[in-house]
Protein backbone atom coordinates (compact mmCIF):
# COMPACT_ATOMS: atom_id res chain seq x y z
CA UNK A 1 0.00 0.00 0.00
CA UNK A 2 1.37 3.34 -0.98
CA UNK A 3 0.89 6.28 1.91
CA UNK A 4 -1.96 9.01 0.90
CA UNK A 5 -4.29 10.61 3.29
CA UNK A 6 -7.89 11.06 2.02
CA UNK A 7 -8.29 7.32 0.28
CA UNK A 8 -11.44 7.28 -2.00
CA UNK A 9 -12.74 3.66 -0.42
CA UNK A 10 -14.92 3.30 -3.32
CA UNK A 11 -16.73 6.25 -1.94
CA UNK A 12 -17.70 4.67 0.91
CA UNK A 13 -17.71 6.21 4.35
CA UNK A 14 -14.89 5.96 7.11
CA UNK A 15 -17.28 4.63 9.80
CA UNK A 16 -15.03 4.93 12.76
CA UNK A 17 -14.15 2.38 15.38
CA UNK A 18 -16.96 -0.23 15.06
CA UNK A 19 -17.89 -3.73 16.83
CA UNK A 20 -19.15 -7.24 15.07
CA UNK A 21 -22.88 -7.71 16.75
CA UNK A 22 -23.00 -10.53 19.15
CA UNK A 23 -26.16 -12.26 20.77
CA UNK A 24 -24.96 -12.24 24.10
CA UNK A 25 -25.24 -8.72 24.15
CA UNK A 26 -28.27 -8.00 22.31
CA UNK A 27 -30.10 -7.13 25.76
CA UNK A 28 -27.10 -4.82 26.79
CA UNK A 29 -26.53 -2.65 23.63
CA UNK A 30 -30.76 -2.46 23.42
CA UNK A 31 -30.60 -1.60 27.21
CA UNK A 32 -27.75 1.05 27.66
CA UNK A 33 -27.04 2.20 23.39
CA UNK A 34 -23.50 2.23 24.05
CA UNK A 35 -21.52 4.63 21.98
CA UNK A 36 -20.70 2.88 19.25
CA UNK A 37 -19.76 3.85 15.87
CA UNK A 38 -21.03 0.92 13.81
CA UNK A 39 -21.75 -2.57 14.05
CA UNK A 40 -20.91 -5.14 11.56
CA UNK A 41 -23.50 -8.27 11.56
CA UNK A 42 -22.77 -11.77 10.58
CA UNK A 43 -25.31 -11.90 7.40
CA UNK A 44 -25.90 -15.88 7.90
CA UNK A 45 -27.01 -14.86 11.21
CA UNK A 46 -30.29 -12.95 10.11
CA UNK A 47 -31.21 -13.79 6.62
CA UNK A 48 -33.37 -16.26 7.23
CA UNK A 49 -34.73 -14.95 10.49
CA UNK A 50 -38.32 -14.12 11.05
CA UNK A 51 -37.84 -13.54 14.96
CA UNK A 52 -36.09 -12.47 17.56
CA UNK A 53 -32.69 -11.81 15.92
CA UNK A 54 -33.93 -9.90 13.03
CA UNK A 55 -36.47 -8.23 15.00
CA UNK A 56 -33.63 -6.75 17.58
CA UNK A 57 -31.39 -6.18 14.14
CA UNK A 58 -33.67 -3.83 12.91
CA UNK A 59 -33.77 -2.01 16.14
CA UNK A 60 -30.42 -1.67 15.92
CA UNK A 61 -30.48 -0.60 12.64
CA UNK A 62 -32.09 2.08 13.49
CA UNK A 63 -30.15 3.73 15.74
CA UNK A 64 -25.98 2.77 14.74
CA UNK A 65 -24.77 2.22 10.95
CA UNK A 66 -24.39 -1.21 10.19
CA UNK A 67 -22.31 -3.67 7.95
CA UNK A 68 -23.41 -6.66 6.57
CA UNK A 69 -20.31 -9.01 6.74
CA UNK A 70 -20.90 -12.94 5.08
CA UNK A 71 -19.22 -15.80 5.50
CA UNK A 72 -21.10 -18.43 3.02
CA UNK A 73 -20.80 -16.33 -0.56
CA UNK A 74 -18.54 -18.49 -1.52
CA UNK A 75 -17.32 -16.46 -4.11
CA UNK A 76 -14.32 -19.00 -5.46
CA UNK A 77 -16.42 -22.08 -5.68
CA UNK A 78 -16.45 -23.76 -8.85
CA UNK A 79 -20.86 -24.50 -7.91
CA UNK A 80 -23.09 -22.37 -9.52
CA UNK A 81 -23.45 -18.84 -7.62
CA UNK A 82 -26.73 -18.75 -5.37
CA UNK A 83 -29.12 -16.54 -6.35
CA UNK A 84 -31.68 -17.00 -3.81
CA UNK A 85 -28.80 -16.60 -1.21
CA UNK A 86 -27.84 -13.47 -2.95
CA UNK A 87 -31.20 -11.99 -3.02
CA UNK A 88 -31.77 -12.26 0.78
CA UNK A 89 -28.72 -10.36 1.18
CA UNK A 90 -29.81 -7.73 -0.69
CA UNK A 91 -33.49 -7.49 0.82
CA UNK A 92 -30.93 -7.46 4.42
CA UNK A 93 -29.41 -4.79 3.00
CA UNK A 94 -31.67 -2.65 2.27
CA UNK A 95 -34.01 -3.57 5.19
CA UNK A 96 -31.05 -2.47 7.22
CA UNK A 97 -29.43 -0.02 5.15
CA UNK A 98 -26.29 -1.69 5.03
CA UNK A 99 -23.27 0.63 4.64
CA UNK A 100 -21.62 -2.12 2.27
CA UNK A 101 -21.86 -5.88 2.03
CA UNK A 102 -18.29 -7.95 2.63
CA UNK A 103 -17.24 -11.93 2.46
CA UNK A 104 -14.03 -13.92 2.02
CA UNK A 105 -11.68 -14.16 -0.93
CA UNK A 106 -12.52 -17.93 -0.17
CA UNK A 107 -15.07 -21.05 -1.13
CA UNK A 108 -17.21 -22.77 1.62
CA UNK A 109 -18.07 -25.73 -0.63
CA UNK A 110 -18.34 -27.28 -3.74
CA UNK A 111 -20.83 -30.44 -5.39
CA UNK A 112 -23.52 -29.08 -3.34
CA UNK A 113 -21.37 -30.02 0.06
CA UNK A 114 -20.76 -27.07 2.54
CA UNK A 115 -18.00 -27.42 4.83
CA UNK A 116 -19.39 -23.98 6.76
CA UNK A 117 -15.12 -23.25 6.73
CA UNK A 118 -13.47 -20.47 4.86
CA UNK A 119 -11.28 -22.98 2.62
CA UNK A 120 -8.64 -21.22 0.33
CA UNK A 121 -8.25 -21.31 -3.19
CA UNK A 122 -4.76 -21.82 -5.21
CA UNK A 123 -3.83 -18.42 -6.41
CA UNK A 124 -3.22 -18.78 -10.26
CA UNK A 125 -4.38 -17.35 -13.68
CA UNK A 126 -7.56 -19.23 -13.78
CA UNK A 127 -8.72 -19.07 -10.32
CA UNK A 128 -8.18 -15.37 -10.70
CA UNK A 129 -10.40 -15.02 -14.00
CA UNK A 130 -12.71 -17.49 -11.94
CA UNK A 131 -13.55 -15.07 -9.05
CA UNK A 132 -13.03 -11.82 -11.14
CA UNK A 133 -15.88 -13.24 -13.34
CA UNK A 134 -18.49 -14.15 -10.31
CA UNK A 135 -17.44 -10.87 -8.17
CA UNK A 136 -18.60 -8.89 -11.29
CA UNK A 137 -21.26 -10.74 -11.40
CA UNK A 138 -22.41 -10.28 -8.03
CA UNK A 139 -21.73 -6.71 -7.75
CA UNK A 140 -24.27 -6.46 -11.09
CA UNK A 141 -26.72 -8.32 -9.06
CA UNK A 142 -26.22 -6.42 -5.50
CA UNK A 143 -25.89 -3.17 -7.84
CA UNK A 144 -23.15 -1.70 -5.20
CA UNK A 145 -19.11 -3.22 -5.00
CA UNK A 146 -18.59 -6.31 -3.35
CA UNK A 147 -16.03 -6.28 -0.38
CA UNK A 148 -13.35 -9.28 -0.04
CA UNK A 149 -11.54 -10.02 2.85
CA UNK A 150 -8.15 -11.59 2.98
CA UNK A 151 -9.05 -14.92 5.01
CA UNK A 152 -6.99 -16.73 7.39
CA UNK A 153 -5.72 -19.86 5.99
CA UNK A 154 -3.67 -23.10 7.07
CA UNK A 155 -2.31 -24.50 3.76
CA UNK A 156 -1.07 -23.30 0.47
CA UNK A 157 -1.20 -25.30 -2.46
CA UNK A 158 1.63 -26.23 -5.18
CA UNK A 159 -0.18 -25.08 -7.90
CA UNK A 160 -0.54 -21.41 -6.62
CA UNK A 161 1.76 -19.13 -8.58
CA UNK A 162 0.10 -15.92 -7.55
CA UNK A 163 0.84 -14.34 -3.74
CA UNK A 164 -2.38 -13.27 -2.02
CA UNK A 165 -2.01 -9.42 -1.78
CA UNK A 166 -1.03 -9.93 -5.78
CA UNK A 167 -4.17 -11.63 -6.10
CA UNK A 168 -6.23 -9.34 -4.18
CA UNK A 169 -4.61 -6.42 -6.17
CA UNK A 170 -5.46 -7.36 -9.19
CA UNK A 171 -9.57 -8.59 -8.22
CA UNK A 172 -9.74 -5.19 -7.54
CA UNK A 173 -8.26 -3.37 -10.72
CA UNK A 174 -10.26 -6.11 -12.48
CA UNK A 175 -13.82 -5.69 -11.09
CA UNK A 176 -13.69 -2.77 -9.10
CA UNK A 177 -14.62 -4.48 -5.79
CA UNK A 178 -13.31 -3.47 -2.15
CA UNK A 179 -11.04 -4.67 0.14
CA UNK A 180 -11.58 -5.84 4.05
CA UNK A 181 -8.22 -6.74 5.45
CA UNK A 182 -7.94 -8.09 8.48
CA UNK A 183 -4.91 -7.44 9.87
CA UNK A 184 -5.21 -10.38 12.44
CA UNK A 185 -5.64 -12.54 9.55
CA UNK A 186 -2.08 -10.85 7.77
CA UNK A 187 -0.55 -11.77 10.46
CA UNK A 188 -1.91 -15.75 11.20
CA UNK A 189 -1.50 -16.62 7.48
CA UNK A 190 1.92 -14.81 7.80
CA UNK A 191 3.25 -17.24 10.17
CA UNK A 192 1.26 -20.18 9.03
CA UNK A 193 3.12 -19.53 5.23
CA UNK A 194 5.89 -17.67 6.04
CA UNK A 195 6.00 -14.29 3.85
CA UNK A 196 6.54 -10.73 5.35
CA UNK A 197 2.80 -9.63 6.82
CA UNK A 198 4.60 -5.69 6.38
CA UNK A 199 5.11 -6.43 2.57
CA UNK A 200 1.66 -8.03 2.30
CA UNK A 201 0.44 -4.68 3.37
CA UNK A 202 2.54 -2.48 1.21
CA UNK A 203 1.55 -4.51 -1.78
CA UNK A 204 -2.22 -4.10 -1.30
CA UNK A 205 -4.05 -1.28 -3.12
CA UNK A 206 -4.39 1.50 -0.60
CA UNK A 207 -7.52 3.66 -2.28
CA UNK A 208 -9.49 0.33 -2.71
CA UNK A 209 -9.08 -0.13 1.67
CA UNK A 210 -12.95 0.07 2.84
CA UNK A 211 -12.40 -1.61 5.99
CA UNK A 212 -9.90 -3.33 8.43
CA UNK A 213 -10.95 -6.30 10.88
CA UNK A 214 -9.30 -6.96 14.11
CA UNK A 215 -8.94 -9.75 16.55
CA UNK A 216 -7.29 -12.21 18.83
CA UNK A 217 -6.14 -15.34 17.53
CA UNK A 218 -4.37 -18.68 19.07
CA UNK A 219 -0.74 -19.01 18.55
CA UNK A 220 0.11 -22.51 19.10
CA UNK A 221 4.16 -22.74 18.21
CA UNK A 222 4.25 -24.06 15.02
CA UNK A 223 1.21 -22.42 13.29
CA UNK A 224 -1.57 -20.11 14.62
CA UNK A 225 -5.67 -20.00 13.96
CA UNK A 226 -7.52 -17.57 13.74
CA UNK A 227 -9.77 -18.17 17.05
CA UNK A 228 -11.48 -14.57 17.91
CA UNK A 229 -11.22 -15.83 21.19
CA UNK A 230 -9.34 -12.84 22.94
CA UNK A 231 -7.33 -9.81 23.57
CA UNK A 232 -5.62 -8.27 19.94
CA UNK A 233 -1.96 -8.94 20.16
CA UNK A 234 0.85 -6.19 19.76
CA UNK A 235 2.53 -7.61 16.30
CA UNK A 236 -1.26 -7.43 14.82
CA UNK A 237 -1.56 -3.47 16.49
CA UNK A 238 1.30 -2.62 14.83
CA UNK A 239 0.60 -3.93 11.86
CA UNK A 240 -2.34 -2.12 12.06
CA UNK A 241 -0.74 0.83 12.57
CA UNK A 242 0.95 0.58 9.46
CA UNK A 243 -1.76 -0.27 7.41
CA UNK A 244 -3.72 2.81 8.75
CA UNK A 245 -0.45 4.99 7.72
CA UNK A 246 -0.40 2.93 4.39
CA UNK A 247 -4.49 3.59 3.57
CA UNK A 248 -5.23 6.96 5.85
CA UNK A 249 -7.17 5.22 7.76
CA UNK A 250 -10.49 3.73 7.63
CA UNK A 251 -13.26 1.55 9.28
CA UNK A 252 -11.82 -0.85 11.60
CA UNK A 253 -14.14 -3.45 13.78
CA UNK A 254 -13.30 -5.73 15.99
CA UNK A 255 -14.32 -9.23 15.85
CA UNK A 256 -14.68 -11.43 19.12
CA UNK A 257 -16.46 -14.66 18.75
CA UNK A 258 -15.49 -17.51 21.17
CA UNK A 259 -15.24 -16.89 25.42
CA UNK A 260 -16.95 -13.47 24.68
CA UNK A 261 -16.73 -10.91 27.53
CA UNK A 262 -18.81 -8.25 28.55
CA UNK A 263 -19.61 -5.81 25.68
CA UNK A 264 -17.83 -2.91 27.26
CA UNK A 265 -15.05 -5.29 27.40
CA UNK A 266 -15.20 -5.53 23.68
CA UNK A 267 -15.74 -2.20 23.01
CA UNK A 268 -12.51 -1.31 24.90
CA UNK A 269 -10.54 -3.65 23.04
CA UNK A 270 -12.16 -2.11 19.82
CA UNK A 271 -10.89 1.43 20.91
CA UNK A 272 -7.26 0.91 21.96
CA UNK A 273 -7.72 1.37 18.06
CA UNK A 274 -7.51 4.97 18.24
CA UNK A 275 -4.07 4.65 20.81
CA UNK A 276 -1.98 3.24 18.21
CA UNK A 277 -3.03 5.23 15.41
CA UNK A 278 -1.67 8.14 17.57
CA UNK A 279 -5.28 9.62 18.28
CA UNK A 280 -4.57 8.12 22.21
CA UNK A 281 -6.64 10.45 24.12
CA UNK A 282 -8.03 7.83 26.38
CA UNK A 283 -11.28 8.47 27.76
CA UNK A 284 -12.53 7.90 30.79
CA UNK A 285 -13.13 4.26 30.99
CA UNK A 286 -11.57 2.89 28.30
CA UNK A 287 -8.84 0.89 29.34
CA UNK A 288 -5.36 1.33 28.54
CA UNK A 289 -3.57 -0.42 25.48
CA UNK A 290 -2.07 -3.40 27.42
CA UNK A 291 1.21 -5.37 26.80
CA UNK A 292 0.88 -8.66 24.87
CA UNK A 293 -1.99 -11.01 25.87
CA UNK A 294 -1.41 -13.73 27.81
CA UNK A 295 -0.72 -16.75 26.13
CA UNK A 296 -4.44 -19.05 26.13
CA UNK A 297 -3.74 -22.42 27.38
CA UNK A 298 -4.75 -24.92 24.82
CA UNK A 299 -6.18 -28.26 26.62
CA UNK A 300 -4.56 -31.08 24.98
CA UNK A 301 -7.29 -32.70 22.58
CA UNK A 302 -9.51 -29.90 22.11
CA UNK A 303 -7.83 -28.22 19.01
CA UNK A 304 -8.88 -24.37 19.01
CA UNK A 305 -11.37 -24.12 16.60
CA UNK A 306 -10.85 -21.57 13.57
CA UNK A 307 -13.66 -18.96 13.06
CA UNK A 308 -16.46 -18.97 11.83
CA UNK A 309 -18.81 -20.66 14.23
CA UNK A 310 -22.04 -18.72 14.33
CA UNK A 311 -25.49 -19.79 15.60
CA UNK A 312 -28.04 -17.81 17.31
CA UNK A 313 -30.08 -20.54 19.12
CA UNK A 314 -33.23 -20.49 21.21
CA UNK A 315 -33.55 -19.92 24.57
CA UNK A 316 -36.04 -22.78 24.58
CA UNK A 317 -38.85 -22.77 26.93
CA UNK B 1 5.44 -24.82 -15.31
CA UNK B 2 2.73 -27.60 -14.66
CA UNK B 3 -0.68 -27.30 -15.64
CA UNK B 4 -2.70 -26.66 -12.74
CA UNK B 5 -5.47 -29.09 -11.35
CA UNK B 6 -8.81 -28.23 -12.68
CA UNK B 7 -10.00 -25.85 -9.44
CA UNK B 8 -13.39 -27.53 -9.61
CA UNK B 9 -11.30 -30.80 -9.57
CA UNK B 10 -9.39 -29.95 -6.77
CA UNK B 11 -12.39 -28.09 -4.44
CA UNK B 12 -13.65 -31.89 -4.71
CA UNK B 13 -10.48 -33.34 -3.95
CA UNK B 14 -9.78 -30.96 -0.80
CA UNK B 15 -13.11 -31.20 0.50
CA UNK B 16 -13.54 -34.80 0.53
CA UNK B 17 -9.82 -34.67 2.21
CA UNK B 18 -11.49 -32.61 5.07
CA UNK B 19 -14.46 -33.86 5.55
CA UNK B 20 -13.74 -37.55 5.09
CA UNK B 21 -10.15 -37.89 6.58
CA UNK B 22 -10.54 -41.98 7.11
CA UNK B 23 -9.75 -41.88 3.49
CA UNK B 24 -6.90 -40.04 4.05
CA UNK B 25 -4.34 -43.23 3.98
CA UNK B 26 -5.22 -43.43 0.25
CA UNK B 27 -4.78 -39.47 -0.47
CA UNK B 28 -1.22 -39.55 1.13
CA UNK B 29 0.59 -38.94 -2.16
CA UNK B 30 -2.19 -36.74 -3.50
CA UNK B 31 -1.58 -34.43 -0.09
CA UNK B 32 2.00 -34.35 -0.56
CA UNK B 33 1.75 -33.31 -4.27
CA UNK B 34 -1.39 -30.55 -4.22
CA UNK B 35 0.02 -29.02 -0.61
CA UNK B 36 2.74 -27.68 0.62
CA UNK B 37 4.50 -27.51 3.99
CA UNK B 38 5.30 -24.90 5.98
CA UNK B 39 8.99 -24.41 7.81
CA UNK B 40 7.09 -25.96 10.80
CA UNK B 41 4.04 -28.29 9.59
CA UNK B 42 3.67 -30.59 6.99
CA UNK B 43 1.81 -30.69 4.15
CA UNK B 44 -0.64 -33.03 6.17
CA UNK B 45 -0.21 -31.24 9.64
CA UNK B 46 -1.56 -28.37 7.94
CA UNK B 47 -4.54 -29.79 6.19
CA UNK B 48 -5.99 -31.45 9.56
CA UNK B 49 -6.73 -27.57 10.84
CA UNK B 50 -9.27 -28.18 8.29
CA UNK B 51 -10.27 -32.18 9.53
CA UNK B 52 -10.52 -30.75 13.11
CA UNK B 53 -11.91 -27.51 12.63
CA UNK B 54 -15.03 -29.33 10.09
CA UNK B 55 -15.67 -31.99 12.81
CA UNK B 56 -15.60 -29.69 16.10
CA UNK B 57 -17.53 -27.04 14.08
CA UNK B 58 -20.40 -29.24 13.18
CA UNK B 59 -20.82 -31.59 16.49
CA UNK B 60 -20.68 -28.14 18.47
CA UNK B 61 -23.28 -27.21 16.50
CA UNK B 62 -25.65 -29.71 17.29
CA UNK B 63 -24.26 -29.98 20.50
CA UNK B 64 -25.99 -26.43 21.21
CA UNK B 65 -29.36 -27.64 19.05
CA UNK B 66 -29.89 -30.72 21.60
CA UNK B 67 -28.85 -29.62 25.05
CA UNK B 68 -31.31 -31.93 26.81
CA UNK B 69 -30.84 -34.91 24.43
CA UNK B 70 -27.05 -34.49 24.97
CA UNK B 71 -27.29 -34.28 28.74
CA UNK B 72 -29.91 -37.69 28.33
CA UNK B 73 -27.47 -39.58 26.50
CA UNK B 74 -24.26 -38.31 27.72
CA UNK B 75 -21.75 -36.59 25.76
CA UNK B 76 -19.77 -40.23 24.13
CA UNK B 77 -23.39 -41.33 22.45
CA UNK B 78 -23.98 -38.47 21.63
CA UNK B 79 -21.31 -37.86 19.46
CA UNK B 80 -22.04 -40.79 18.27
CA UNK B 81 -25.38 -40.14 16.87
CA UNK B 82 -24.08 -37.26 15.60
CA UNK B 83 -21.15 -38.45 13.85
CA UNK B 84 -23.26 -41.16 11.90
CA UNK B 85 -25.55 -38.22 11.18
CA UNK B 86 -23.38 -35.96 9.81
CA UNK B 87 -21.96 -39.30 7.46
CA UNK B 88 -25.12 -39.53 6.39
CA UNK B 89 -26.58 -36.06 5.97
CA UNK B 90 -23.59 -33.99 5.69
CA UNK B 91 -24.03 -29.96 5.72
CA UNK B 92 -25.29 -28.43 1.69
CA UNK B 93 -26.92 -25.66 3.09
CA UNK B 94 -25.31 -21.82 3.56
CA UNK B 95 -26.84 -22.01 7.01
CA UNK B 96 -25.81 -23.44 10.05
CA UNK B 97 -29.40 -23.30 11.04
CA UNK B 98 -30.27 -25.89 8.21
CA UNK B 99 -27.64 -28.38 9.90
CA UNK B 100 -30.19 -30.49 12.26
CA UNK B 101 -33.22 -30.68 9.78
CA UNK B 102 -32.92 -34.42 9.25
CA UNK B 103 -31.54 -35.46 12.81
CA UNK B 104 -34.59 -36.67 13.96
CA UNK B 105 -36.08 -38.40 11.37
CA UNK B 106 -32.62 -40.07 11.13
CA UNK B 107 -32.51 -40.70 14.70
CA UNK B 108 -36.07 -42.08 14.27
CA UNK B 109 -34.92 -44.37 10.79
CA UNK B 110 -31.83 -45.47 12.69
CA UNK B 111 -33.48 -46.36 16.04
CA UNK B 112 -33.58 -50.09 17.45
CA UNK B 113 -36.77 -51.82 18.57
CA UNK B 114 -36.07 -51.08 22.17
CA UNK B 115 -39.02 -48.78 23.85
CA UNK B 116 -35.88 -45.86 25.37
CA UNK B 117 -35.20 -45.57 21.77
CA UNK B 118 -38.49 -43.79 20.79
CA UNK B 119 -38.05 -41.05 23.71
CA UNK B 120 -34.87 -39.96 22.53
CA UNK B 121 -36.49 -39.41 19.05
CA UNK B 122 -39.06 -37.57 20.68
CA UNK B 123 -36.61 -35.45 23.08
CA UNK B 124 -34.79 -34.21 19.52
CA UNK B 125 -37.86 -33.68 17.46
CA UNK B 126 -39.01 -31.43 20.78
CA UNK B 127 -35.58 -29.52 20.64
CA UNK B 128 -35.41 -29.18 17.09
CA UNK B 129 -39.26 -27.60 16.83
CA UNK B 130 -37.99 -25.24 19.94
CA UNK B 131 -35.49 -23.87 17.07
CA UNK B 132 -37.92 -24.07 14.32
CA UNK B 133 -40.08 -21.78 15.99
CA UNK B 134 -37.63 -19.78 17.41
CA UNK B 135 -36.36 -18.18 14.40
CA UNK B 136 -39.32 -19.00 11.90
CA UNK B 137 -42.59 -17.07 11.57
CA UNK B 138 -44.41 -16.17 14.13
CA UNK B 139 -47.14 -13.62 15.47
CA UNK B 140 -45.07 -10.67 16.43
CA UNK B 141 -45.32 -8.97 13.10
CA UNK B 142 -49.02 -8.94 12.18
CA UNK B 143 -51.10 -6.18 12.26
CA UNK B 144 -53.53 -5.26 15.17
CA UNK B 145 -56.20 -4.72 12.71
CA UNK B 146 -56.15 -7.76 10.85
CA UNK B 147 -58.76 -9.08 9.02
CA UNK B 148 -58.60 -12.70 8.83
CA UNK B 149 -60.35 -14.87 7.10
CA UNK B 150 -61.29 -17.86 9.67
CA UNK B 151 -62.33 -17.08 12.89
CA UNK B 152 -59.90 -18.65 15.67
CA UNK B 153 -57.08 -18.58 13.10
CA UNK B 154 -53.94 -20.46 14.88
CA UNK B 155 -50.65 -17.95 14.79
CA UNK B 156 -47.97 -18.12 12.25
CA UNK B 157 -45.54 -20.45 13.63
CA UNK B 158 -48.04 -22.84 15.77
CA UNK B 159 -46.66 -26.24 16.19
CA UNK B 160 -48.16 -29.31 17.46
CA UNK B 161 -46.33 -32.36 18.80
CA UNK B 162 -47.43 -35.88 19.56
CA UNK B 163 -45.01 -37.56 21.78
CA UNK B 164 -44.75 -41.35 22.19
CA UNK B 165 -43.07 -40.65 25.42
CA UNK B 166 -43.61 -37.98 27.95
CA UNK B 167 -40.28 -36.09 26.13
CA UNK B 168 -42.17 -32.42 26.94
CA UNK B 169 -42.39 -33.28 30.87
CA UNK B 170 -38.94 -34.65 30.70
CA UNK B 171 -37.57 -31.72 29.41
CA UNK B 172 -38.77 -29.55 32.29
CA UNK B 173 -37.36 -31.31 34.75
CA UNK B 174 -33.93 -31.19 32.91
CA UNK B 175 -34.47 -27.36 32.38
CA UNK B 176 -35.06 -27.30 36.34
CA UNK B 177 -31.86 -28.48 37.20
CA UNK B 178 -32.69 -31.98 37.69
CA UNK B 179 -31.13 -35.34 36.31
CA UNK B 180 -34.41 -36.83 35.39
CA UNK B 181 -34.28 -41.20 34.68
CA UNK B 182 -35.50 -41.61 31.01
CA UNK B 183 -39.24 -42.15 31.17
CA UNK B 184 -41.26 -45.33 29.76
CA UNK B 185 -43.59 -44.65 26.88
CA UNK B 186 -46.49 -42.54 27.44
CA UNK B 187 -48.45 -40.43 24.85
CA UNK B 188 -47.77 -37.03 25.49
CA UNK B 189 -49.03 -34.29 23.46
CA UNK B 190 -47.56 -30.78 22.85
CA UNK B 191 -48.04 -26.97 21.33
CA UNK B 192 -45.19 -24.37 20.86
CA UNK B 193 -46.16 -21.14 19.84
CA UNK B 194 -43.49 -17.99 20.03
CA UNK B 195 -44.80 -14.69 21.26
CA UNK B 196 -43.10 -11.48 22.31
CA UNK B 197 -40.44 -13.54 20.30
CA UNK B 198 -40.14 -16.26 22.84
CA UNK B 199 -41.01 -19.88 22.05
CA UNK B 200 -43.98 -21.07 24.57
CA UNK B 201 -44.49 -24.39 25.45
CA UNK B 202 -47.79 -25.86 26.17
CA UNK B 203 -49.07 -29.66 27.14
CA UNK B 204 -52.49 -30.75 25.77
CA UNK B 205 -54.57 -33.58 26.52
CA UNK B 206 -55.56 -35.82 23.23
CA UNK B 207 -58.96 -33.84 22.68
CA UNK B 208 -57.49 -31.04 22.87
CA UNK B 209 -54.39 -31.86 20.61
CA UNK B 210 -57.48 -33.49 18.39
CA UNK B 211 -59.06 -30.39 18.39
CA UNK B 212 -56.08 -28.04 17.58
CA UNK B 213 -54.97 -30.47 14.75
CA UNK B 214 -57.96 -30.42 12.76
CA UNK B 215 -58.46 -26.25 13.23
CA UNK B 216 -54.37 -25.99 12.15
CA UNK B 217 -55.26 -28.34 9.19
CA UNK B 218 -58.12 -25.61 8.15
CA UNK B 219 -61.51 -26.97 9.43
CA UNK B 220 -63.91 -24.85 10.01
CA UNK B 221 -64.51 -24.27 13.81
CA UNK B 222 -67.89 -25.60 14.10
CA UNK B 223 -66.48 -28.85 11.81
CA UNK B 224 -63.59 -29.39 14.45
CA UNK B 225 -65.97 -28.77 17.34
CA UNK B 226 -68.46 -31.65 15.71
CA UNK B 227 -65.62 -33.84 15.62
CA UNK B 228 -64.82 -33.43 18.65
CA UNK B 229 -68.17 -34.39 19.98
CA UNK B 230 -68.20 -37.32 17.84
CA UNK B 231 -64.81 -38.52 19.53
CA UNK B 232 -65.58 -37.62 23.02
CA UNK B 233 -68.05 -39.50 25.65
CA UNK B 234 -68.51 -36.09 27.41
CA UNK B 235 -72.06 -35.22 27.55
CA UNK B 236 -72.87 -31.81 24.92
CA UNK B 237 -73.31 -29.90 27.77
CA UNK B 238 -70.56 -31.25 29.90
CA UNK B 239 -67.72 -30.84 26.45
CA UNK B 240 -69.50 -27.46 25.28
CA UNK B 241 -68.64 -26.25 29.14
CA UNK B 242 -64.92 -27.65 28.75
CA UNK B 243 -63.97 -26.54 25.24
CA UNK B 244 -65.46 -22.92 26.63
CA UNK B 245 -62.23 -22.80 29.17
CA UNK B 246 -60.05 -24.51 26.37
CA UNK B 247 -60.72 -20.78 24.14
CA UNK B 248 -60.79 -18.73 26.74
CA UNK B 249 -57.60 -20.17 28.24
CA UNK B 250 -55.39 -20.73 24.82
CA UNK B 251 -56.95 -16.92 23.65
CA UNK B 252 -55.34 -15.64 26.69
CA UNK B 253 -52.47 -17.93 25.78
CA UNK B 254 -51.86 -16.09 22.21
CA UNK B 255 -52.91 -19.22 20.62
CA UNK B 256 -54.94 -17.05 17.84
CA UNK B 257 -54.42 -14.65 15.57
CA UNK B 258 -55.89 -11.76 17.47
CA UNK B 259 -57.57 -10.01 14.27
CA UNK B 260 -61.45 -9.05 13.21
CA UNK B 261 -63.47 -11.07 11.26
CA UNK B 262 -63.33 -10.04 7.56
CA UNK B 263 -66.63 -8.70 6.86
Amino acid sequence: MNARPGLPRLGLPHLGIGVGLRSVHFGHILRAGPAVDWFEIISENFLDSQGRPRHILRQIAERYPVVMHGVSLSIGSTDSLDFGYLAKLKRLAAETRAVWISDHLCWTGVAGRNSHDLLPLPLHEASLAHVAERVRIVQDFLERPLVLENPSSYVTFADSTLGEAEFLARLTSDTGCGLLVDVNNVYVSSRNHDFDPVEYLRSLPADRVVQFHLAGHTDLGTHCIDTHDGRVVDPVWRLYRLAHELTGGTSTLLEWDARIPTFDEVHAEAKKARQWIGEGEIREGEAPAEPLAAPIAIAVGSPPLPHPAHLITASAP
Amino acid sequence: MTTPLPLADLQRWLLGAIAHPADGAAMADDIATRLLPSQRQSAGERLAVYQNAYVSRLLGVLRELFPCLRSAVGDDLFEQFALDYLRVHPPTSYTLHALADQFAPFLAATRPADDWAGFLVDLARLEHAFDQVFDGPGPEELEAALEVDVPWRLVPGFTLLAFSHPASSYYTAWKAGENPPWPAASEQFVALLRRDYVVRRFELSRPQFALLADLDAGQSLDDALAALAARSSLPPSALADEVRLWFTRWSAAGFFVAGKPRT
